[in-house]
């Protein structure tokens, strides 16, 4: 076995405790290892006194997998001819911007230090194409959540008021049933009423098929997930997506989870309130205010950023909403197997636009409110609020307050107006960027060898050149180790191994097996046995490293 | 029939819940027997599954030059070709994903262009979804939701022979009523009109080329604009738009492959159109049966790995895309590429266009004339592999159901990848 010691670095490592320490490091294909007593097995010694050292980053919600991101990919080549990587940067070549290739997403997430990419709308349906999609996503560790909250076998079990144990041992199915790692509910209800011809649904409307509300469904799989003791609570994308005054939903949301766990994914599509000559402004003070006070509540933020991207949600409901303002005008919009749907549309954020500057200032105004950084992870949700090239930008913006105030002065004069966002003179430290990016994100997803570098982490480090200039520091890291092995240097790609899957697999009773075959085989177009996705479809062949994470109830 | 090929398996075994890999249904309720080297379906078989299933294994033996060779001699002599090569075309592409995947790689190094037999009816429907994008529905959703389902010039005749009995007359559906109610309209020549015991189908007789004008008529008459058609086309046109209106979800399937060549995305734009006025107050959606032969799997796959879906070309500084000119029947008929791989591993249905007079490595199949033929399996017969069903959502994988020694088309391109 192999060591490489980093020696001397500025240790950044929130899991443990370390706040800018300087430590040595000593990495291997087995892990974070202590210092070896026999000097002779440092097999390469590099000194990085003077840089910054962190855990690899982890994107807990980043849209790299699964139908809808191949649909964004058909649907834009304009885009991508903009972009297109050329002979020699990359391993192979692909192409990047709003909905890249999976390739050059595996390589641009490692040049920028991130080593985990979680994709959080899995459709069980489409579970199989999201890890053939992941597989092919290198370098990087991944995993998913699986959709639920829409699929017709759940609204019956709750319109027929059924026991708790078997949606709870439904919610464990489906997370072996499609190699999942957590839960994610998409307008909850909304996206099955849609099918229905509602066009909205509130928390407490009735989706008029089912007779079932928004807050059942999500009291119910809270519940489940809990039972089942995973790691992640719900991982909720509210009702009423994107419509001025969702705020109060937010607001609602958080109140009616009354305690549970649960995490609400970028809340700043959710934090819009109706004040103002354009009946839009922020929200975000008061749900801010409402998350510090709920020890129960995480969030991601969903960072908007100018530019042109694609918009790509389960939420068929709002995506279809959202479509008026398509730009290029076109977008898919699809209702998918009883089980959920999707809507890609694409979208330019104008910074001169008063809604879409306001949108900017809104997660801004979030990150810096949100006091508790183990409890708020960075995200544009991409490529929805912008693509994830633009964290180091955002990192920047974070912890920079003068360029902070700089780029407010240049954004829509009626926005900047409007929002609160020059008074907010918090500046993000390196701590809380590692604790938001590495330590907070594995905690909550119960990766216990991520986003951390005790001995037995897994050898995923990043080390940054301690360049003020936050946005270069970020953008480039002068080295990125994957399981103890380089694969970028100055972000150049040197190396390209597969990456695992993360998932949970909680025990349940089989009796909800027989269930769902007899309901697959009544109304579906596959059958139960054949939706499942193998763990020799994960190994393939042994390319590929499935990790099994505990989980309380089982395995 | 190769007995010697039949290694491992049980001389007698019954494989439940089989897939079948020989149209972009996907039906995965097959019954499937092999015994002494014979398989047969003994449930739920179409005569194209039939067909498929009951075809007797290739020979397993490699050819260079027509004669004999070992599989490492053949994958070394592909590779010299390719090496060669300015301009090779990786066509075919009738695989599975991880055929596709392979191919890809391989196009890469040898700077390649990549086509499917079937892009030119694909590129029908990505010509619409670049250019306006679509409201559409899956398999289940259609199943369990439409009350009304129009079929715009689709044929049953010998691809997608399951879809009355799985999806317009299942015995169950999540909302009885709307089984029960189900109207389903056929549009093109009467002499094409799908039959059903089950559920009548009536017909809107045109040609395929008054499609978009019959399409066009409907979506005035539901706009409330005139129209100009025949007499009975006229009161057709009117009945159905009257059906339509109280519908509470039509869906409209379209099947790019089988529609007018020369502009087969006009039709599949006054569809899409349809469709979204139809969704200003109400739901309805299309839904298109296309991508057979790994086709679908190909668009989505080389769409995921590549960012576009195909035609794309390795040759250049950058990735290419091109729907146009990376055509293979253009290609090799202006001899635009010096070295042809053809890949088909579904059956000999799918040679490749005519006029190849390059070198040829034929992967499966055989292509006559071929430098090279490496003999492949068929994915879900021969070896697993895994597939995406024509609604683009769903993929299935698919398990051997006989044993022969045969490679898939990703182990004889990795082979070639190896030898380049
Ligand atoms: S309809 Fe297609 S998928 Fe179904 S059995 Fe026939 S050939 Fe196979
Ligand atoms: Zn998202």
């Amino acid at each position: 076995m192999s060591i490489i010691e980093l020696r001397g670095g500025t240790v950044y490592d929130p899991a443990n405790g370390v706040d800018g320490e300087r430590r040595d490091l000593y990495l291997s294909s087995e892990g974070i290892v202590a210092k070896p007593d026999d000097p002779k097995r440092v097999t390469e010694s590099i000194d990085v006194s003077g840089c910054v050292v962190m855990a690899g980053a982890i994107d807990i919600h980043t849209h790299i997998g699964g139908g809808k991101v191949t649909i964004a990919r058909m649907m834009l080549p304009e885009d991508h001819l903009r972009d297109l990587t050329t002979r020699g940067q990359h391993p192979r070549l692909g192409c990047g911007h709003a909905a890249p290739s999976t390739l050059t997403t595996g390589y641009r997430y490692a040049e920028l230090g991130y080593t985990a990419c979680f994709e959080p709308a899995m459709l069980p349906a489409n579970a199989r194409q999201a890890h053939m999609e992941m597989a092919d996503t290198p370098i990087v560790d991944k995993g998913a959540y699986a959709l639920l909250g829409n699929d017709d076998f759940l609204l019956r079990m709750l319109a027929k008021k059924a026991d708790k144990a078997l949606i709870r041992d439904y919610v464990a199915w489906t997370l072996k049933a499609t190699q999942a790692l957590a839960i994610k509910v998409v307008n909850p209800g909304g996206i099955n009423a849609f099918k229905f011809n509602q066009r909205k649904l509130d928390l407490d409307e009735e989706n008029s098929a089912y007779g079932v509300t928004p807050r059942e469904i999500l009291i119910a799989l809270a519940e489940g997930i809990q039972a089942l003791g995973l790691s992640h609570p719900l991982h909720i994308h509210g009702c009423n997506l994107g419509v001025p005054g969702n705020a109060e939903t937010t607001l609602a949301t958080i109140a009616a989870l009354d305690g549970r766990p649960a995490h609400l994914t970028h809340i700043q599509f959710h934090s819009y309130g109706t004040e103002g000559d354009k009946h839009f402004s922020s929200g975000a003070a008061a749900i801010a205010e409402l998350v510090n006070a709920h020890r129960n509540i995480s969030v991601d933020v969903g960072q908007v950023m100018f530019g042109q991207t694609v918009t790509e949600s389960g939420d068929s409901m709002r995506q279809y909403a959202g479509s008026a303002f398509a730009d290029p005008k076109k977008r898919v919009v699809m209702d998918i197997e009883c089980d959920a749907g999707c809507g890609v549309v694409p979208f330019k954020y104008k910074d001169q636009n008063f809604v879409n500057a306001l949108q900017w200032t809104i997660g801004l105004e979030m990150f810096l409110s949100v006091r508790d950084p183990w409890r708020i992870f960075l995200t544009t949700d991409h490529p929805n609020g912008a693509p994830f090239t633009s964290y180091p930008h955002l990192i920047k913006l974070l912890m920079d307050r003068s360029f902070r105030n700089d780029m407010l002065g240049t954004i829509s004069k009626d926005a900047a107006a409007a929002t609160t966002l020059g008074s907010l003179d918090r500046e993000y430290s390196l701590y809380e960027i590692a604790i938001m990016t590495r330590a907070g994100p594995a905690k909550t997803l119960g990766l216990t060898r991520l986003g951390q570098l005790g001995i037995g982490a897994r050898a995923d480090v990043v080390v940054y050149n301690d360049d003020p200039d936050r946005e270069r520091m970020f953008g480039k890291p002068r080295l990125v180790y994957k399981d103890g092995a380089l694969v970028a240097k100055d972000g150049k790609i040197v190396a390209v191994p597969r990456g695992a899957t993360h998932v949970v697999r909680p025990d349940y009773d089989p009796g909800i097996e027989k269930q769902l075959d007899q309901y697959f085989d009544r109304y579906m177009t596959v059958k139960c046995a054949n939706l499942m996705v193998g763990d020799d479809e994960i190994a393939d062949g042994g390319r590929g490293e499935l990790v099994i994470h505990e989980t309380a109830r089982g395995a | 029939m190769p007995e010697k090929s039949i290694t491992d398996i049980p001389q007698d075994t019954t494989h439940r819940d089989v897939v079948c890999p020989f149209c972009a249904l996907l039906c995965d309720d097959l019954v499937v027997r092999t015994r002494d080297g014979r398989t047969q379906i003994l449930e739920n078989a179409c005569p194209r599954s039939a067909a498929g299933f009951e075809r007797a294994p290739l020979a397993v033996q490699p050819t260079v030059a027509g004669r004999a060779a070992s599989l490492e001699d053949a994958a070394k002599r592909a590779a010299q070709i390719l090496a060669r090569s300015k301009r090779p075309l990786i066509g075919g592409l009738g695989t599975d994903v991880d055929g596709v995947r392979e191919a890809l790689a391989l196009a890469e190094r040898c700077g390649g262009i990549v086509d499917h037999m079937h892009a030119n009816a694909m590129a029908n429907n990505v010509r619409v979804l670049q250019s306006r994008g679509w409201i559409t529905t899956t398999l289940s959703e259609l199943r369990n939701r439409a009350d009304l389902v129009v079929l715009v010039g689709v044929s049953f005749a010998d691809r997608y022979q399951h879809f009355f009995r799985r999806f317009i007359d299942p015995t169950t559906t999540l909302d009885g009523a709307r089984r029960s109610n189900r109207r389903v309209y056929f549009m093109g020549p009467q002499k094409a009109a799908p039959t059903s015991d089950a559920v009548p189908v009536e017909t809107l007789n045109c040609r395929p080329d008054q499609l978009d004008a019959m399409l066009g008529a409907l979506r005035a008459t539901l706009a409330g604009r005139p129209v100009h058609l025949r007499g009975v086309q006229q009161k057709q046109v009117a009945a159905l738009a009257a059906a339509i209106r109280l519908a509470r979800y039509p869906v409209f399937v379209w099947a790019p492959g089988q529609l007018d060549r020369q502009n087969g995305d006009v039709a599949i734009g006054q569809i899409c159109g349809l469709v979204d006025a139809l969704n200003v107050d109400g739901r309805a959606a299309g839904l298109f049966l296309g991508g057979d032969d790994g086709g679908q799997s190909a668009m989505s796959a080389c769409a995921w790995l590549t960012g576009f879906p195909l035609r794309i070309s390795y040759g250049g500084e950058t990735i290419a895309y091109d729907p146009i000119n990376f055509r293979s029947d253009r290609l090799l008929a202006t001899n635009a590429v010096d070295a042809l791989l053809w890949i088909s591993s579904f059956g000999v249905s799918a040679p490749p266009p005519a006029g190849a007079t390059i070198p040829t490595i034929a992967i499966g199949w055989p292509v006559d004339g071929a430098a090279v033929h490496i003999p492949a399996g068929t994915p879900g017969v021969d070896h697993a592999g895994r597939l995406v069903r024509t609604d683009t959502v769903v993929s299935l994988h698919l398990k051997p159901v006989r044993a022969t020694a045969l490679p898939s088309a990703a182990d004889v391109l990795r082979a070639i990848a190896a030898a380049l």
